[in-house]
Order: C-alpha cells, then structure tokens, then sequence
C-alpha cells in the first residue's frame, strides 16, 4: 500500500536531541557538516564519526532507521569513493590499463565515503528527531532576516507547514479512492504505460476536486479565524532558548573547533 | 438456501512488523445464504470497513480464508478477479469517487470495465439508475453539478450497474440528511427485494440495522461479538451498550417500561412491533 512509504520521519522521543530548539539544530547541522569537510586526518575524523554515534545514541533512534536511510545513497557512496581511488595521485600500489590505485587513493576514497555516510546520517537524524512543523518553525525564524529583501518568508514557511499536514491526508485519500475505483474493475497494475497512465484518471480527478475542496475549506477557516499573514501573529509554541540548547550549543562549538585544530594546526 | 459467502478464520493486521502494527479483524468467521440481509454493526474502528474489503479482494488477509459461490477467492488470479465482479462494494462516502463527465459515463464504468458490450451496458445503466431514482435528464449532468443526496445515488448506481450477486454498502447513509438516510434506506430494500440480491449493510447505527436486516453481525474490537435475528441481538442491550452501540430508542423505551413492571418484551425494536404489543396488552387489560 502507498501509505506505508513513510514521509513525515519524525519518530516522537523525549531524548536531549528531541527537546533541543530546531534553529540550534539546524545551525550545528550545517556548522557541523562543514566542520566535517575541514577533518583531515585519522584523529579528527574519529572525532566526526565518534561524535555522529554519540548523537544517535543520545537521541534513542534505532540504528536500523540510520542504516535503512543510507541505503538510499550506499550507490553514491561507492561510486564518489572509487572514483577518489582511482584519480588521487600519490604511491602507486598496483596500476591497470589506464587506472592507478595509490595509498592516497584508498584514503581519499575512504575518506570520502566517511563524509558522505556521516552528512546523510546526521541530516537524517534532524529529521528523525524533530518533527516537521519544528522544523518549518526554526527555519522561518532563521530565515526571517531575508524578509528584509521583500521575500515572503512567512507564506513560504505556511506554505511548507499546510503541504507538510496534507500530505498524509492526501496518501490516504489516493489509497482510498483507488480502492473505490478497483471496487468498479479499474486495473492500475496491467497494460502498457499508456494504458496505465490513463487507468490514473479516475483516481486523479476524484483527488484534485477533493484537493480544491480541502484547499477552500481551509482557507475560509483560517479565514473565520482572522488569519492575515505572518506580521503580529504570536505562536502558541513559541521557541526559546533555554538551558539545554545553551549546553549542545557549547558541546558543538567544543567538537567543531576540536575537529578544525586537529585537522588544521596539527595535521591530525 | 445456499451459502453464497463464507469467511473462515480471518485475520488482517495493519502495517505488520512496524510499531504501528495494528491487528483490525481478529479471527473472524462467518456465512451467508444467497439472498440475505444482513446488517454488520459495530462502532467506529471495529474493523467492519476491513473486514468487507477482503470480501472482494481489495485486501489480502494476513490469514483465513474466503470463499464466494465456494470458490477460495485467493487460490487464482481468475477467482480474485470474478469476486471483484461478484461482490459489489460500495464504500464510504462513494461519491467521491465520482470523476466522468456525465453521469451516465461514470455509471457505465464498471460495466465497461467488465469488458460487456455497449447495448449491455446501456441497459444496465438505465436500470440502475431507475434503481436509485435518478431521471433520464440527470443521468446527461455533471456528477459534479448534482445535490449531496443524488451524488451518493449516482455512486450507488456505479456499482449496482456491475450486477453484483453481493451488495456490500459500507455506511451507505453516512452524512445525509434525514430525507437522504431514508430515500438511500429505501432504494436499497426496494433492490433488495425486486432483484433477490443477497445485501451486507454496514452500519454502526443500530436504528438503521433495525429497520431491514434479517440477520444481525455486531463487531467489537476487530471480533464478533454476537450474530443473531434482530430480536436475539437487541435482547443482549446492555452487552450491546457496553460495546459502544447505541440501541433503538423503542428499545431502551420497553426495557425501561419491563424495569418498571409491565410486562413486556424487551426485544422490540420497531415503532410498529412496539405499537402491536402495546395493542395486545390493552387488549388484556380491558
Ligand atoms: N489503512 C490502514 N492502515 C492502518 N490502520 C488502519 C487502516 N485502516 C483502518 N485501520 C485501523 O483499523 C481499525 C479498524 O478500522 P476500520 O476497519 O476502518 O473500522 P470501522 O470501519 O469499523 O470504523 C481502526 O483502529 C483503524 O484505525
Ligand atoms: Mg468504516
């Protein structure tokens, strides 16, 4: 069935990770993805991996969700590596037709698929850990200074929330609508692509009026409500910056300027 | 008469193996002879909309087994494909399913899917439509131009078009007006008695289930709690009511008249039963 596909990640916890504040999470995600690429060599790379295991620990995900998510990029992840492996020059170890295969290869390659797992792996625990109307919430506020330049921050941060809440409903009805439509002998699953595509019909266009439908009632209820944008509107969350966020605040700053001294002055 | 359905043992979890595992029908089993009425009752989440989507092969049981005209609907391909025709589900709220360009185009359908040929079709069309009320003028409108009450018709006709020997209606009369609820009630017993179709009325109003059904199914919790006549099932009320059901107001009425003394059955569950008994012990009396 199509709702088992799981869109909105978020698995609800109570663990440090889950209570700290989007924005925080959002910063140390981009600060620490960059502090990743400054990592150079064993030390502060085992740094980066030590501390993306300590998060997953910290946050209670189960690894298997960790694992199910890289298995999506584990192709990119061999491809960027060999391609490392077989363009670095450096110490020839054995070389065919055109190829060489170098010690600094193997590293780069390595080195290379660590980024990579660890970028996917720490995105995918802000998704996991936070819950999308956080997430729609922290970046609006991030991104509020742009609201200077005349971008609508507001609406596309509505926007983002009111597509992020249909989205279920919307899997559900398809799901729904599909089956009245089998219920009446319609086939999706036989014929060429043409005959498929055009077997979708009774189920788009059942959704799109529903979708409409939804679309006017919702907007006339925010509506009742006196909803008029984003300017004045107060929250009824609103986000804070408290005490844990000043404590993973602090641990970032630690683990990001150790990885960058390490790397960068000692070469480690 | 012979036994057109019979559901063996059924079970169907929800999202197997995940931490929304959700077991909606429990090991249920039951039959039905061709011909019946039978009226599924339960409260909201009890299962019934699950458990009727096995009957056409909509959803696969995680086990037990169904059987139409005696045939395992899941031992071929062929077999699921004959129950989708054999067994007519009509869903919840079915007009929104409705996406022709006239009415008579989304009535013909299923018939068309059914690969029949166009007289055939045309003729169906016309008698389910005549089935459900709807003129020859609206059958040339939009769907989409027709009032709450005759969407709902048109859907209906969509399925009673394929000739189904099982009409399945999941809460047929869910969200209409009091004039809908009875124009729908009434369509469907009319169909029931002028074409001898065997009918499964889904409901989690016991009102509604009294009115027609020859044969009560009450589930709870994914089970069957008890099956029976309209008077076996609404003599257990109290059971009933501690299901969540809530029992016919003439019911409650003659259960609370026994309490007081008189005596009476507490099985009633028409206005007409009640004003027959009344009658007789007037009767009695005097
Ligand atoms: N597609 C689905 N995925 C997961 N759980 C479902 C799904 N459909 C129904 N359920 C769950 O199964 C139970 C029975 O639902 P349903 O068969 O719709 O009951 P009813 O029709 O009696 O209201 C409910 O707890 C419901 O939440
Ligand atoms: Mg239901």
């Amino acid at each position: 069935m199509i709702k088992d596909i799981t869109l909105g990640q978020y698995f609800p916890g109570n663990s440090f990770i889950h209570r700290l504040d989007p924005r925080i999470k959002l910063i140390a995600l981009v600060v620490f993805i960059v502090s990743i690429f400054f990592a150079e060599g064993l030390v502060s790379y085992g740094l980066c991996i030590g501390f993306t295991v300590a998060m997953v620990a910290i946050s209670k995900i189960k690894p298997k969700l960790i694992l199910r998510s890289l298995r999506a990029i584990i192709i990119i992840v061999i491809f960027t590596a060999l391609l490392n492996m077989l363009y670095t020059p450096g110490k020839e170890i054995v070389s065919f037709w055109i190829f060489k295969i170098t010690w600094e290869g193997i590293y780069a390659g390595f080195a290379m698929a660590v980024r990579v797992i660890l970028l996917v792996t720490v995105s995918a625990l802000l998704t996991y850990t936070t819950s999308p109307m956080a997430l729609t919430d922290g970046l609006e506020k991030l991104l509020l200074p742009l609201k200077k330049i005349k971008i609508p921050v507001h609406e596309f941060a509505m926007m983002m929330t009111i597509a992020l809440r249909f989205i279920p409903t919307l899997i559900e009805e398809t799901d729904k609508i599909m089956s009245a439509q089998k219920a009446r002998g319609a086939d999706f699953e036989s014929g060429n692509i043409i005959k498929r595509a055009k077997a979708l019909i009774p189920v788009l266009v059942p959704l799109f009026v529903s979708s409409f439908r939804r679309a006017d009632e919702l907007a006339t209820a925010m509506e009742c409500r006196l909803y008029h944008g984003g300017s004045g509107r107060t929250r009824l969350k609103s986000l804070r910056y408290g005490k844990i966020d000043a404590i993973g605040t602090i641990i970032l700053v630690l683990v990001c300027a150790g990885i960058i001294v390490l790397a960068k002055v000692f070469g480690l | 008469m012979s036994e057109i359905l019979k559901v063996e043992s059924l079970t169907h979890t929800y999202s197997e193996g995940t931490p929304f595992e959700k077991k909606a029908v429990d090991n249920i089993s039951f039959s039905v002879s061709e011909g019946e009425f039978i009226g599924l009752i339960g409260h909201t989440g009890s299962g019934k909309s699950t458990l009727i989507q096995h009957l056409n092969g909509l959803l696969k049981p995680t086990s037990g087994k169904i059987f139409v005209g005696g045939e395992d609907i899941h031992s071929s391909k062929e077999n699921t494909r004959a129950a989708r025709f054999a067994v007519g589900l009509v869903f919840q709220y079915p007009e929104y399913q409705l996406f022709e360009e006239t009415v008579r185009a989304d009535i013909a359908f299923g018939p068309k899917n059914m690969g029949l040929d166009k007289e055939e079709i045309d003729r169906r069309v016309l008698e389910a439509a005549e089935a459900v009320g709807l003129s020859k003028e609206q059958l040339d409108k939009s769907p989409f131009e027709l009032s709450g009450g005759q969407k709902r018709r048109a859907a209906l006709a969509g399925v009673l078009a394929m000739e189904p020997q099982i009409l399945v209606l999941d809460e047929p009369m869910a969200g209409l007006d009091p004039e809908g609820r009875k124009a729908i009630m009434g369509y469907v017993k009319e169909y029931h008695k002028k074409y001898g179709t065997t009918v499964i009325f889904v409901t989690h109003s016991m009102e509604d289930a009294a009115q027609s059904a020859q044969r009560l199914i009450v589930m709870s919790g994914g089970r069957i709690l008890m099956q029976g006549s309209p008077e076996q099932v609404f003599e257990r009320a109290e059971e009933l009511r501690a299901s969540g059901l809530d029992t016919p107001q003439i019911t409650d009425l003659f259960t609370e008249l026994k309490r007081r003394g008189l005596d009476v059955p507490t099985s009633v569950y028409t206005v007409e039963q009640a004003a027959e008994y009344l009658r007789k012990l007037k009767g009695g009396i005097a």
